[in-house]
C-alpha cells in the first residue's frame, strides 16, 4: 500500500462544532433545512463517527505498510469495519489508540496522543490524526531523501 | 425545618417594605398507585438498558456513552466507553437495541398495570442528552380483556419532554410503538413515562393559598402539614361536573408542589425549595370562577388499622419497630422503592418490650414519637413523614420582631408544672393456649381472609369445611388463604394461641414541692416499658412544660417558616423565645402569617 492511499485526515475539528453537532441533534431530521440535513449526512465534525473511526484504523493499516517496506516493523491491528450498530468498548478503543502510539514509537512522531478515548475531546481527537499525518510527512521526507547506494559524492548536498 | 433559603431572602423578607411574591403550583394528575403497580416490557431492549426504569418515577439523567450512531457522540469530553457492551449498565434508563424505525420495523413498551385505571394522557421524557424524540408513535390502549380501548397515532411530539394527549377509561395495558425517531439511525431512548399530566400554575392562577403546620411537642396530637389553594376557572376549563377536561382525573393522594417565590431587592426572583403535598380534596363550583385545590400529608392518609404487628417479648428499638410498621403500611410512594420516611438515630438507641398496639397507623407513629421524646412531622421539602429530636440540626431561628408582628399578640400562661406521671407497662405470654377467634366464612372459591383476635404469640388456625391453603401470623391477625370444600357452603375458622396480658404502674417522675397545685402531666403509653428511659423522657417533658407562654401573633408571614422552628418573638412584655408549634401563611400576591409559639417565661 503507497502513501498515495491515505485518506486526508480531520485535524481542524473547533469546539464551534461540537455546538453545531448538538445544535443540529436537538433540532431533529424534520426540523433541519436541506442544507442542514445534507451538512448532517455527511457527518458533523463537532461528532465521532464510522467514518472517523474507519479513516483511522485505514490510515494506521497503511502506514504500517509503508513502514514495514521501509523496514521499520510495527505491529498494529487496525479495524475498519466500523458500523452503526457498534457500541466500542474500552478494550477496542485501548486498541485503536495503541496502534496509532505504535507508529509513533516504532517510527517517529512528536505530537501528544490522548490518553484514553473515554470522554474525547476535539483537541484529543485532533491530535490522534495529527499525529497520523506527520507520521505520514516524516515518511514522505524519509523517502524523498533516500538515495541510492553511490549515488551522492562527498559536497554533492551542500 | 426552615425552607431553604439565601441570607438575601431572609433579610429582605424581614423588611417592613417587601416585594411581590410568587407561587409556583403544580398536580401530577396521575391515578395512585398506577404506577407503583405497574410493570413494563420491552423484547426491544438493548442489553444496556432495562425498561422497567421508565416508570421508577425517578427522572434520572442518561448516562452519555459513545455509541456509533450517526452524529450522536459528540466530542464535548463527556462520552464514555464503556467497558463491556453486555450486560446492563446504571443510567442508561430505556433503549431499544435497532437503529431503524419504521411501521414495519418498530420497537415497542408494553406496560401493565394492576388495575383498570382512567388518564388523560402520558407525560413522556425521551432522549434528554441529545434532544432526541419519537416523531411517530402509536400508543394502543387495552382493557381488562384484552381489548383495544383506542389506539392514538401521535406525530406531535416536538421535544425530549411532552405531553401526549392519549385519554384511556378502563385502561389494564398501554402498549408504545416507536415507528419513527427524530434522528435517522439512532436508537430509541426513554427516559421516564409518566401516566397522566402534571398541571402547572402560577401566582397569576392563584386567586388565594394558605399553608398551615403544627408540631405537637409531646406528640398528644398529630401533626398538620396542609395547604389550600384557590385557581381561577374563568373559562371554566375545570369541569365542576368531574366529567370533562382534566377535573374529571383529579384523585384524592395525588402529588402536588407548591413553590415561593419572592422577589429580592435585587430585583432578582429567588425560588424556596418546593414543598410536597397530597391531594385530598377538590372542589370546583359551578356558579363561580374559582376553585379550590386542599391538600394534606402523607401521614394524613396513613389511617388505616395497623394489625401486623409482632410480639417476640423481647427489647427492640423503637427504631426497628417505627420502619418495621411504615414498611407493613400503605404509605404512599413515588416508587416501590422509595423510603418516604426520615427516622431519628434517637429511636435506635432506646427500645421496648411493647407488642405492638392496635391503632392507627399514624397514632402509632404518634406514640412511638411520644414514648422517645421525639417529634412526629413532615419533612416540608420531599413530604416524608420524620420522626427527628426536637433541636435538630436544619431548625431554623428567626425572630418575629414587633415591627412584623401585626397588633398586639395574645398572650396565655399555662399552669406552673406541678408533676409528670409516667405509667410504665410490663407484658406477659399466659401458659396455655386459648381460643382467640371463632367465625365462619362463606367463600365462592380459593379467597383470602383476615381475622382479628386480641395479643397473642403461637396462634394458630383450624379450618373446618376447607382447605387452609396458607397462613401469614400475627400478633393481632392472621391472614388466611381458605378453599373451600364446597364453594358457597360455610368455612369455620378458629384461631388458638397464647394470650399476651399487660400490667401498668404509673411512676411519679418529677415532682415540683415549691408548689402545692398545678399542672399534672400523666403519660400513658402502652409502649413505654423500660424505668432506664423515664429520666430522659421526663427532661424532655420539662424541658417543654416549663415553657409556660403560649404567643399567638399575626404578623407580616415568613412562608419559609415551617412548625417546629425555633422562634424569638419580643413583645411589649419582654421576649418570648420557644418553639413554633403552628404556622399559617396566607397568600395573595403578598403574604401574611399567623404563629404560635410556645415560650419560655
Amino acid at each position: 500500500m503507497a502513501l498515495e492511499n491515505m485518506i486526508p485526515c480531520v485535524t481542524d475539528r473547533t469546539q464551534d462544532d461540537v455546538l453545531r453537532a448538538k445544535e443540529l441533534n436537538a433540532k431533529g431530521w424534520e426540523n433541519m433545512t436541506e442544507a442542514e440535513r445534507t451538512e448532517w449526512l455527511n457527518g458533523l465534525k463537532g461528532a465521532y463517527n464510522v467514518s472517523d473511526l474507519n479513516r483511522v484504523g485505514h490510515n494506521v493499516a497503511c502506514l504500517a505498510e509503508v513502514l514495514a517496506d521501509l523496514g521499520h516493523i510495527v505491529s498494529v491491528s487496525p479495524k475498519t469495519d466500523w458500523t452503526a450498530e457498534d457500541i466500542p468498548t474500552q478494550a477496542q478503543m485501548a486498541t485503536y489508540l495503541n496502534n496509532v502510539k505504535a507508529l509513533k514509537d516504532g517510527f517517529y512522531g512528536t505530537i501528544d496522543l490522548p490518553e484514553t478515548m473515554d470522554k474525547l475531546t476535539v483537541e484529543g481527537a485532533n491530535n490522534i490524526e495529527r499525529l497520523l499525518c506527520e507520521i505520514e510527512q516524516n515518511i514522505r521526507n524519509l523517502i524523498e531523501a533516500w538515495f541510492y547506494c553511490g549515488e551522492l559524492y562527498c559536497g554533492e548536498l551542500g | 425545618m426552615a425552607l431553604n433559603v439565601s441570607p438575601n431572602w431572609i433579610s429582605a423578607i424581614e423588611s417592613p417594605f417587601r416585594n411581590q411574591g410568587y407561587l409556583r403550583f403544580s398536580i401530577e394528575v396521575v391515578p395512585p398507585g398506577m404506577r407503583e403497580g405497574a410493570t413494563a416490557f420491552s423484547s426491544d431492549t438493548s442489553p444496556l438498558a432495562d425498561v422497567s426504569r421508565v416508570i421508577d418515577g425517578k427522572f434520572a439523567d442518561f448516562r452519555d456513552i459513545a455509541t456509533c450512531e450517526h452524529n450522536r457522540w459528540v466530542l464535548g469530553g463527556t462520552a464514555e466507553v464503556l467497558e463491556a457492551i453486555d450486560s446492563l449498565i446504571d443510567g442508561t434508563n430505556w433503549w431499544d437495541n435497532q437503529l431503524e424505525h419504521s411501521q414495519d420495523y418498530y420497537s415497542r413498551i408494553v406496560f401493565t398495570f394492576a388495575e383498570i385505571y382512567e388518564i388523560p394522557g402520558m407525560y413522556c421524557v425521551w432522549d434528554t442528552l441529545h434532544g432526541s424524540w419519537p416523531t411517530k408513535l402509536v400508543v394502543t390502549g387495552y382493557d381488562a380483556n384484552d381489548e383495544i380501548i383506542q389506539t392514538y397515532l401521535v406525530t406531535s411530539i416536538a421535544q425530549p419532554s411532552q405531553f401526549i394527549e392519549t385519554p384511556f377509561s378502563g385502561v389494564k395495558k398501554i402498549e408504545m410503538r416507536i415507528e419513527g425517531w427524530s434522528n435517522p439511525g439512532w436508537r430509541a431512548w426513554c427516559s421516564e413515562i409518566v401516566f397522566g399530566v402534571y398541571l402547572n400554575f402560577t401566582e397569576d392562577d392563584v386567586y388565594k393559598a394558605r399553608t398551615h403546620s403544627t408540631v405537637s411537642v409531646t406528640s398528644e396530637e398529630l401533626p398538620i402539614h396542609t395547604a389550600e389553594i384557590s385557581l381561577g376557572n374563568f373559562t371554566g376549563e375545570f369541569d365542576p361536573l368531574l366529567i370533562h377536561g382534566y377535573s374529571k382525573y383529579f384523585k384524592a393522594k395525588q402529588k402536588a408542589s407548591w413553590q415561593w417565590g419572592f422577589k429580592l431587592p435585587s430585583g432578582v426572583i429567588e425560588w424556596a425549595d418546593s414543598q410536597t403535598y397530597f391531594l385530598s380534596d377538590v372542589v370546583i363550583p359551578a356558579n363561580e370562577s374559582t376553585f379550590t385545590v386542599s391538600m394534606g400529608s402523607r401521614l394524613d392518609f396513613l389511617n388505616s388499622e395497623y394489625r401486623k404487628g409482632t410480639f417476640t417479648n423481647t427489647a427492640r428499638t423503637f427504631g426497628d419497630i417505627a420502619r418495621e410498621i411504615l414498611n407493613n403500611s400503605d404509605l404512599l410512594k413515588g416508587t416501590t422503592d422509595e423510603i418516604p420516611y426520615e427516622i431519628s438515630e434517637t429511636l435506635d438507641t432506646l427500645v421496648t418490650r411493647a407488642p405492638i398496639p392496635v391503632m392507627n397507623t399514624n397514632e402509632l407513629l404518634q406514640c412511638i414519637a411520644s414514648a422517645t421524646g421525639t417529634i412526629l412531622t413532615i419533612n416540608p421539602t420531599n413530604g416524608y413523614i420524620a420522626i427527628k429530636d426536637l433541636v435538630f440540626p436544619e431548625r431554623s431561628e428567626r425572630t418575629i420582631g414587633q415591627e412584623q408582628q401585626l397588633g398586639d399578640p395574645g398572650i396565655e400562661i399555662r399552669e406552673e408544672l406541678h408533676s409528670i406521671n409516667i405509667s410504665v407497662y410490663s407484658y406477659n405470654v399466659e401458659d396455655s393456649a386459648t381460643s382467640l377467634f371463632d367465625g365462619q366464612y362463606v367463600l365462592s372459591g380459593q379467597e383470602q381472609i383476615q381475622v382479628n383476635y386480641p395479643t397473642a404469640v403461637d396462634p394458630v388456625a383450624t379450618v373446618t369445611g376447607g382447605t387452609l391453603n396458607s397462613a401469614q401470623y400475627f400478633a393481632n391477625c392472621a391472614i388466611l388463604t381458605i378453599t373451600p370444600t364446597t364453594p358457597g357452603v360455610a368455612v369455620s375458622v378458629s384461631v388458638s394461641g397464647k394470650k399476651v396480658i399487660s400490667s401498668k404502674t404509673f411512676f411519679e417522675t418529677y415532682t415540683n414541692t415549691q408548689i402545692e397545685r398545678g399542672l399534672d402531666v400523666e403519660i400513658d403509653n402502652p409502649f413505654i416499658t423500660e424505668y432506664s428511659q423515664l429520666a430522659a423522657l421526663t427532661t424532655y417533658l420539662r424541658n417543654f412544660y416549663e415553657k409556660r407562654q403560649q404567643i399567638s401573633m399575626k404578623y407580616t408571614g415568613y412562608p419559609e417558616l415551617m412548625s417546629g422552628d425555633a422562634i424569638s418573638a419580643p413583645n411589649k412584655y419582654g421576649t418570648a423565645n420557644g418553639d413554633l408549634i403552628e404556622h399559617t401563611i396566607d397568600f395573595n400576591g403578598g403574604w401574611t402569617g399567623t404563629a404560635v409559639v410556645q415560650a419560655s417565661d
